[in-house]
């Protein structure tokens, strides 16, 4: 059980990172365009 | 202690990233509202990336190593009141203050609204004094960080870093500021989490980690039990709601919160920090425990960094590093942006120059800037023990502020007389002092954040009842924004 909360967390890290390094290229992509 | 080569160019490397982004943020910036608020244009996934390296900085995520290795993983009880505290102000702080008007920066705004100008020098003088007294531990600790990872001494080392800070801040005010910051969360939750995995696997998973801990003897094995026998309910809940209160709607969040491209973003990329800051809160427990087996005699404060030095390989453990340096940095710049828009808006507009124009107001702020920064520094290597009582103030924020914005953000207009807003800051922070541990030490085990919000809210209650029928002169004047 620990060790699913403890995977789960690393999966959950992994994603949050990728979502901002999409939403920092979305953002500064619209920026140059504006 | 010094890392390889690499690792250093990487971390100087970094140095010159944040440099960079402060030069392409400062291009993009036209008047004040970009340069203290990001011209109101973040998009969630960045709103919710500020947040997070706010809160899951170097300082904190450092310091909560150290905590397991001193008290164990109870500390688990406190970090939860905080991931709670951040739900709630994302459902319900954060929309209302991106929807309060566009004339909205700070905290000082919210209460003018309310309270008028009484309310927003009060509030604005806590606040100021909140974020300065912060922004003189991180230059120490930004020092301290540095002087860890590459040996230069720690007044060069705070001089290094801080200038690095202040010179993109300078330049790209809250849009640099929040450019970093989301730079900074990505590499620090891919580096903490590598950390992580690589700790577990050395200590052949997380099972046996904590039967070695407990095979170490009594002392360790409260250490790895979420309830330490030697802590009573009342300090668990204590320090649950200490950190609950601790930093919300902080000066720097509340301008945040006015960033987001609209109140939904706002309201979402909080919220879901909120809940996601559990699961890095697992991470950084995962990484103590692991600590505990693999270097239970380490001093607790070096605990991450030399973790990071023995368990990551040369070039990720230089990324992780410039990580945690541009963590602390992130978190340093953060208040002398919110410092400097303070006294610009709540001072210099409301007080000294109310015609000022968006553009005077962005020249004082970047003048403002480069005194709070050079002057922060100056006096932080000078006189340490300064901030080291001003850093007291981080304990009274909750109860000189809180109530009094909730009333002002959810009070139905007028529903409170003006009157109230200005003695209950200053009674709710007299009263949190005095409890507190430098005057009485938090009799009958009550915390001093939480019976001094009680002084607020009785305040308030009082002299609205007693003013509610006079009308208000013009220091109390509810302002339109």
């Amino acid at each position: 059980m620990i060790e699913a909360i403890i995977y789960i967390s690393f999966a959950a890290n992994i994603l949050a990172a990728l979502y901002v390094t999409v939403g920092i290229v979305k953002y500064v992509v619209s920026m140059n365009k504006s | 202690m010094a890392v390889s080569t690499l690792d250093m160019i990487l971390i100087f490397g970094y140095f010159a990233l944040v440099l960079g982004i402060g030069v392409f943020s400062m291009k993009n910036i036209k008047d004040f509202d970009d340069y203290s608020v990001a011209g109101r244009s973040i998009p969630m996934a960045i709103l919710f990336a500020t947040v997070a390296a706010t809160l899951c900085g170097g300082g904190s995520t450092i310091g909560r190593i150290a905590f397991v290795h001193k008290q164990g993983i109870i500390v688990l009880m406190g970090i939860s009141g905080m991931a709670l505290g951040q739900v709630l102000s994302g459902l319900y702080i954060a929309p209302k203050v991106r929807e309060a008007g566009e004339n909205v920066y700070t905290v000082g705004d919210l209460f003018a609204r309310t309270f008028g100008r009484s309310g927003r020098l009060a509030s604005s003088i806590v606040a100021f004094s909140f974020v300065i007294a912060l922004f003189g531990v991180q230059i120490l600790a930004m020092g301290r960080i540095l002087q860890t990872v590459t040996g230069i001494p720690l007044i060069p080392a705070a001089v290094i870093s801080s200038i690095i800070t202040i010179a993109y801040t300078w330049a790209g005010g809250m849009l640099a500021v929040i450019l970093t910051d989301a730079i900074q969360f990505v590499v620090l939750a891919l580096g903490i989490t590598l950390c992580a995995f690589l700790s577990l696997n050395q200590v052949g998973g997380i099972n046996e980690a904590v039967q070695t801990v407990i095979a170490m003897g009594p002392e360790f094995a409260d250490k790895v039990d979420f309830f330490r026998s030697d802590w009573s309910m009342t300090k668990i809940v204590a320090f649950f709601l200490t950190f609950m209160f601790g930093e919300m709607a902080a000066p720097y969040f509340i301008q945040r919160y006015a960033t987001g491209a609209s109140p939904k973003d706002s309201k979402w990329g909080v919220t879901v920090f909120g809940g996601y800051y559990m699961f890095f809160l697992v991470t950084t427990l995962v990484i103590g425990v692991c600590s505990l087996v693999l270097q239970p005699d380490i001093r607790p404060d070096l605990a991450l960094t030399t973790l990071i030095r023995e368990t990551l390989p040369p070039g990720i453990s230089g990324l992780v590093f410039g990580a945690l340096l541009a963590a602390v940095m992130s978190t340093g710049d953060s208040f002398i942006n919110t410092a400097a828009v303070i006294f610009t808006r709540d001072i210099y507009n409301e007080f000294i120059n109310p015609k000022a124009t968006q553009q005077e107001l962005l020249s004082w702020t970047k003048k403002i800037t480069i005194v709070i920064g050079v002057g922060g520094v100056g006096i932080a290597l000078a006189f340490p023990k300064i901030f080291e009582l001003m850093i007291y103030v981080y304990n009274l924020w909750a109860p000189a502020v809180i109530p009094t914005l909730l009333v002002a953000l959810f009070w139905k207009k007028g529903g409170i007389s003006p009157y109230a807003g200005a003695p209950a800051v200053v009674i709710g922070l007299a009263t949190a002092f005095i409890w507190g541990p430098k005057v009485l030490g938090d009799p009958l085990g009550l915390p001093s954040n939480i019976v001094g919000m009680a002084a607020n809210i009785i305040t308030m209650f009082v002299v609205h009842q007693m003013m509610k029928n006079t009308e208000p002169s013009r220091n109390f004047q509810p302002e339109s924004i």
